[in-house]
């Protein structure tokens, strides 16, 4: 780490403990705890839904809310997974299994306390990871010229991709679709509005709050009455979640791999938390004398998934932050959020608003420690919250995504359009295509024709620049391989049933870090 | 769709295809009129071509897959769907005569009584406490400019 990271941290300390700062973490953070617990709403959903109230709000207290909420959720989600073995969030699904199982056992109270801490413990070096990475990324960013933004881009939509479930056809084509209805509106270059067929609130294009709610809030409410939810009296009643010396002993060395694990996961692009977790249980069952135990309770199955998750939650912001490539659903809606601020994401955020970025990195560290403080001690208000009845909370849900997205533009159109991102988000449930690739595209849509517009004015309309720029044609290299690999594995898969052979191993299905 | 219709456009691929192929079309044809430009200095409509011809074609890949491999879309469900958008669209249209009160009222107590997720008597406990506290926060607390009441 170099000495100007130290600094800057610092600068950034001095920013977040500012009081109203400070008070916005926690209140991120409290959301978030919060809806990890609950089942069916996660960040995307709160995130979009409070971006309307931030507009008032200088943009570093914004963000260190939002952010709050993101990192905070993955706290929440393993109470939920501990105590009903249902996932609060995507990347508590494996929590589930030996956390819940530990539940039974009348060991809630490790369970949860552990989890805490692991999860503590990987925010804390997450963060530390992306003190130390952002400025060399950042560095490195500022080389890049518009032809390389566009390949950087592209890498980035196909390698989010790579996570998707139920077809990885489905996920690029939702992708293109995300593209397209990102560039409704009017073209800054010649003034034509596009696509807005006549509609006057078309002309400013379709807000991202608009496209967010309707697709993952009012979607996600859709598909949970039709399947009916839990039962939240289910939870058992918890008085406090410490953990006990032994557990202590069993777990710090599954809680530091994993932490590596999903550290080194966050910072790719698509790869969520949910990623970052399936790929450290797995390893810890692998390397484990004991597999048998996972599944029935195995310590080891809770910590690992919690902290991976909490780590990637953290190192999530590097791309963002460095690249201004935003790597999955909550991410597009972190970039959104810096737009309406005026900042644009990318690497000049760190030079031109030194206070915004190393303040939002240190308010992690802050926020971290709050955490750690709500998951541990107040582990009894948590579960009283999972007792709320759906049919409580989806008609507040309902209000809550419609007075915001009304307030944006004071627009009946806004309301009634977010209503049809609903019907289209249902759609999608019902046919199995994930919307997140379709949220980065959407915010990534408008910025790589503006990339590709500049390369080619640059290049004097020569097309071969995206290959003879070395950045550009290395990532291009890097998007060539992701999409042989795609292509590769069901052809392999295909192949290896006609021959007869036994399938190598069950392929786990990873889901998507949709957040929702 | 029918529980039992899996095969071929009526396949959840063969559904999502035809979106996606619709779709691209949709774009690619609207696109010429904006104005392609050259490739020295491209024109409102050439992203929103080239990306909508890619959807399209990969719409048709799409489509073809739930013709090889079908997959059911299962059925639709209609009160969740209809149950959690009128109340909303409801809620926007009355906003500006009725007022956030009332509006909000109007919002979960439809929606319940439409998804029938809670009996008459707790439907209307719901939709007070939750009028009231819209009211409230939004109006009363945060100062949101938005008109509460019907007078």
């Amino acid at each position: 780490m170099d000495f100007s990271a130290i600094q800057g941290l610092w600068g950034g300390l001095e920013v977040a403990i500012q009081p109203v700062n400070l008070l916005l973490c926690f209140v991120g953070v409290v959301l978030g705890t919060l809806v990890g617990v609950l089942p069916g709403v996660g960040p995307v959903v709160t995130i979009s839904l409070l971006l309307p109230l931030t507009f008032g709000l200088d943009p570093v207290a914004a963000l260190i809310m939002l952010a709050g909420i993101y990192y905070g959720a993955q706290y929440g989600g393993s109470t939920t997974a501990i105590l009903l073995k249902l996932p609060g969030e995507t990347s508590a699904v494996l929590t589930c299994l030996d956390g819940h199982e530990m539940a039974k056992q009348g060991r809630a109270a490790s369970a949860l306390g552990i989890s805490a801490i692991g999860s503590f413990v990987a925010g804390i070096f997450g963060t530390l990871v992306v003190v130390m990475l952002a400025p060399v990324l950042v560095s490195v960013a500022l080389k890049f010229g518009p032809a390389d933004y566009f390949s950087l881009m592209f890498v980035g939509l196909i390698a989010s991709v790579l996570v998707c479930q139920g077809g990885m056809l489905k996920a690029v084509a939702m992708i293109f679709v995300g593209l397209l209805l990102g560039i409704v509106g009017t073209d800054v270059y010649t003034g034509i509005a596009r696509f807005s067929f006549g509609q006057p609130e078309l002309r400013d294009g379709v807000n991202f709050v608009v496209v967010a709610m309707g697709l993952f809030g009012f979607g996600e409410i859709i598909a949970n009455l039709e399947q009916g939810t839990v039962d939240g009296k289910l939870a058992q009643k918890v008085r406090n979640a410490f953990p006990t010396r032994q557990d202590l002993r069993q777990s710090w060395k599954p809680i530091l791999r994993g932490t590596g694990i999903g550290a080194a996961l966050g910072v790719l692009p698509g790869a969520g938390a949910a990623v970052g977790a399936f790929a450290a249980y797995a390893f810890e069952k692998k390397i484990s004398r004991t597999p048998q135990r996972f599944g029935h309770g195995a310590i080891e199955g809770v910590v690992a998934p919690e902290a991976a998750n909490n780590a990637a939650a953290q190192t999530n912001f590097i791309p963002l932050l460095t690249l201004g490539l935003p790597s999955g659903a909550v991410m597009a809606l972190m970039a959104g959020a810096m737009m309406i601020h005026g900042i644009a994401p990318g690497p000049d955020v760190m030079t031109t608003r030194p206070e915004l970025f190393w303040g939002l990195i240190a308010s992690m560290l802050i926020g971290n420690v709050l955490l750690l403080f709500l998951n541990l001690n107040l582990i009894r208000v948590w579960v009283r919250v999972l007792q709320v009845p759906y049919a409580l909370l989806f008609p507040l849900i309902l209000l809550l995504c419609s007075i915001g997205i009304y307030s944006l533009n004071n627009s009946v159109f806004d309301v009634g359009l977010t209503a049809l991102f609903g019907v289209l988000g249902y759609f999608f449930i019902k046919t199995g295509c994930e919307p997140a690739p379709l949220l980065m595209g959407f915010i990534l849509g408008p910025m790589m024709e503006e990339y590709l517009r500049r390369a080619l004015v640059l290049s004097h309309g020569d097309v071969t620049v995206f290959v003879t720029h070395p950045i550009s044609a290395t990532l291009l290299g890097v998007a060539v391989l992701i999409i042989t690999t795609l292509v590769w594995r069901p052809a392999a898969t295909v192949f290896r049933k006609a021959s007869g052979a036994a399938p190598a191993q069950p392929t786990t299905s990873i889901p998507a870090d949709t957040g929702a | 769709m029918q529980a039992g219709e899996t095969r071929g456009i009526l396949s959840a691929d063969g559904l999502a295809g035809l979106f996606f192929l619709t779709l691209g079309l949709f774009f690619l044809f609207h696109s010429f009129g904006y104005g392609m430009g050259s490739l020295r200095d491209i024109g409102p409509g050439f992203f929103p071509a080239l990306a909508g011809g890619i959807l399209a074609v990969l719409g048709a890949a799409v489509i073809a897959r739930g013709f090889v491999a079908p997959v059911s879309a299962g059925t639709i469900a209609w009160r969740p769907l209809i149950g959690a958008l009128a109340p909303v669209v409801l809620f926007a249209v009355s906003l500006k005569t009725l007022g956030l009160a009332l509006a909000a009222f109007l919002l979960v107590g439809v929606s319940l009584a439409l998804t029938r997720q809670a009996p008459l008597r707790q439907a209307f406990a719901a939709s007070l406490v939750l009028a009231a506290f819209a009211v409230g926060t939004f109006g009363y607390a945060l100062q949101i400019p938005l008109k509460l009441w019907p007078w």
